[in-house]
């Protein structure tokens, strides 16, 4: 599998660090949960796996996540106070350790609530250099990496949906660059993951919540890796000279 | 999609193109972004990495307490005049050291290609862009031609010390940074290939054994040594010497080695480095004062 396409998969994220799988990845993790989610849930629980789960406090894996669940970017000075910005935002947060195998080393499993009660569990994976995998959404075994705009179809498995679904993408020249359909049995429900290449307008997105059996639609944008704080041009002009370092050559 | 750097090199021989010009096109068709975005997305990365040296020389401290203010050390050392390794390489070890350090204490960096190995490519392009005259157009080309080698060793064997050890984070880092100061210095894409299977041999089996799970110890100080295997692979590979294990054979080879490793010694604090007996005592204060007192613990041992 390729698992890196961009050459900002390598020179990149901008990020706090120290370390770009448990803390940056983790921090994304969070984003991706929260955007599925809709909002910031009330209640989250962690069950971190392997790796993260050995050195999550040296690497402020905990802050990470609880600050991609709240919404920071990665490159946030802010993620080093995150369980203070967790309490103000009311969001109570437990951290689990597990010693269970898992597939990758850096793994973990969230399961989010909401004040209402409405749940979301998902799992997530941190491969590398700050890029990650959700492969599992509600028990849905699925590959999700933020870095395209998605739609999540929650639907009853039914011939001709996913027909439907194109159909409506086609109508408005929105091209799928990836999709995928994961369902827990025949005639069960089922979920449907398109990744398309530009953002995917309201209208279409409503078209979509139309059609019959389709009983939740989300879209995610992608990942914004671009960090806010560098767009002064007054930055750039500050720091085009070499450090002053002397010595001959 | 191509998955090796040989293939990228004959297609850069047969177009008479440069590794930076295949990998800006190639990101250009594959994503959505125009030339002009990918370059000042790359600028504005390029920024950051010069943000953090320049933070990193003046003095920082970890929040732990274990690392910081070995790059003040490092650049005094090479304002005394002292330095055996003259002042580019020196130069590089200071850059390195300053942007790791900075990392280590939640500071902004770029990772280059993770966190972990953020020191080592900042480290080697600050240093020798003076001395080569690079244009600020000329350092972003640095930056895309490792990024693009970074792709292909990524998906080919690992950048994930979790995954492959350290060997698969600097060691990456160093054999990127050195295909990319080939370039610089007017190499042949085939040489770049030369002297990242040089600097990536010369890392192979490198654990990722970090002292209480921290990334400060021994991270930082290899990144500043990433840079010297970086030049000197960048610099035997210009002098005409061949890597006598193909290029892609190498990477596959490390990808292997990590898959060998044990999970002790793959980012888990559970061998090597952070086994020794110091390192156990650290740790040990770290889980009770949530600080290493790193003078009372090595005054203990001298």
């Amino acid at each position: 599998m390729s698992v890196y396409k961009s050459l900002f998969d390598i020179i990149g994220p901008v990020m706090v660090g120290p370390s770009s799988s448990h803390t940056a990845g983790a921090v994304r993790i969070g984003l991706v949960a929260r955007s599925i989610f809709g909002a910031t849930p009330e209640e989250v629980r962690m069950v971190l796996f392997g790796s993260f789960a050995h050195t999550y406090q040296g690497h402020g894996t905990d802050l990470a996540l609880i600050s991609g669940l709240l919404g920071l970017p990665t490159s946030s000075e802010k993620i080093r106070q995150a369980y203070g910005l967790a309490q103000a935002a009311h969001m109570k947060v437990t951290i689990e350790t597990s010693n269970d195998p898992t597939e990758h080393a850096n793994t973990v499993d969230l399961y989010l609530k909401s004040a209402g009660g409405r749940l979301l569990s998902l799992r997530g994976v941190s491969l590398g250099g700050g890029t990650i995998d959700i492969t599992r959404i509600d028990g849905f075994d699925i590959h999700l990496s933020g870095e395209n705009p998605t739609i999540l179809l929650f639907y009853k498995d039914q011939p001709g949906i996913i027909t439907q679904v194109t159909g409506v993408l086609a109508e408005v020249n929105i091209n799928i660059s990836n999709m995928e359909v994961s369902r827990t049995g025949k005639g069960e429900r089922a979920l449907m993951l398109l990744a398309t290449d530009g953002e995917i307008p309201a209208q279409t997105m409503e078209d979509i919540s139309k059609i019959r059996h389709i009983n939740q639609v989300i879209v995610l944008g992608a990942l914004n890796v671009e960090p806010d704080f560098i767009s002064d041009s007054a930055t750039k002009e500050e720091y085009s000279y070499d450090p002053q370092i002397t010595g001959s050559n | 999609m191509i998955r090796r750097l040989q293939e990228v090199i004959s297609l850069c021989d047969l177009e008479q193109i440069s590794l930076h010009e295949y990998f800006l096109r190639t990101e250009v068709e594959e994503s959505a972004s125009s030339e002009q975005e990918v370059l000042q997305h790359m600028e504005q990365n390029l920024s950051v990495m010069e943000r953090a040296a320049l933070r990193g020389i003046e003095g920082v401290r970890s929040r732990s307490g274990m690392t910081g203010g070995d790059a003040k050390l490092l650049a005094e050392y090479l304002q005394s005049g002292k330095a055996l390794s003259g002042s580019i390489y020196t130069r590089a070890m200071v850059y390195a050291t300053a942007v790791n350090e900075v990392n280590a204490a939640m500071g902004v960096i770029c990772a280059t290609p993770t966190a972990g190995s953020s020191g080592t490519l900042p480290g080697v392009l600050f240093a020798i862009r003076n001395h080569l005259k690079m244009s600020r157009r000329d350092q972003i080309n640095f930056l895309i031609t490792a990024a693009g080698c970074g792709i292909i060793i990524g998906n080919q064997a690992s950048i994930s010390g979790a995954e492959g050890g350290c060997q698969a984070e600097v060691g990456s880092a160093a054999a990127m940074s050195a295909a990319a100061t080939v370039e610089a210095c007017g190499g042949t894409p085939s040489q770049s290939g030369h002297a990242l299977a040089i600097a990536l041999k010369n890392l192979l089996g490198l654990s990722c054994d970090p002292v209480a799970g921290l990334v400060e110890v021994p991270c930082i100080k290899r990144n500043t040594a990433g840079v010297v295997i970086a030049m000197s692979a960048a610099e035997m590979s210009l002098a005409g010497v061949r890597s006598r294990i193909p290029v892609d054979e190498v990477i596959t080879a490390m990808g292997k080695i990590g898959r060998m490793m044990p999970v002790a010694l793959r980012e888990t604090a559970l061998g090597g480095l952070a086994q020794t007996e110091t390192a156990l005592e650290m740790a040990k204060q770290l889980e009770k004062n949530a600080y290493i007192d790193v003078e009372s613990i090595s005054s203990q041992k001298e």
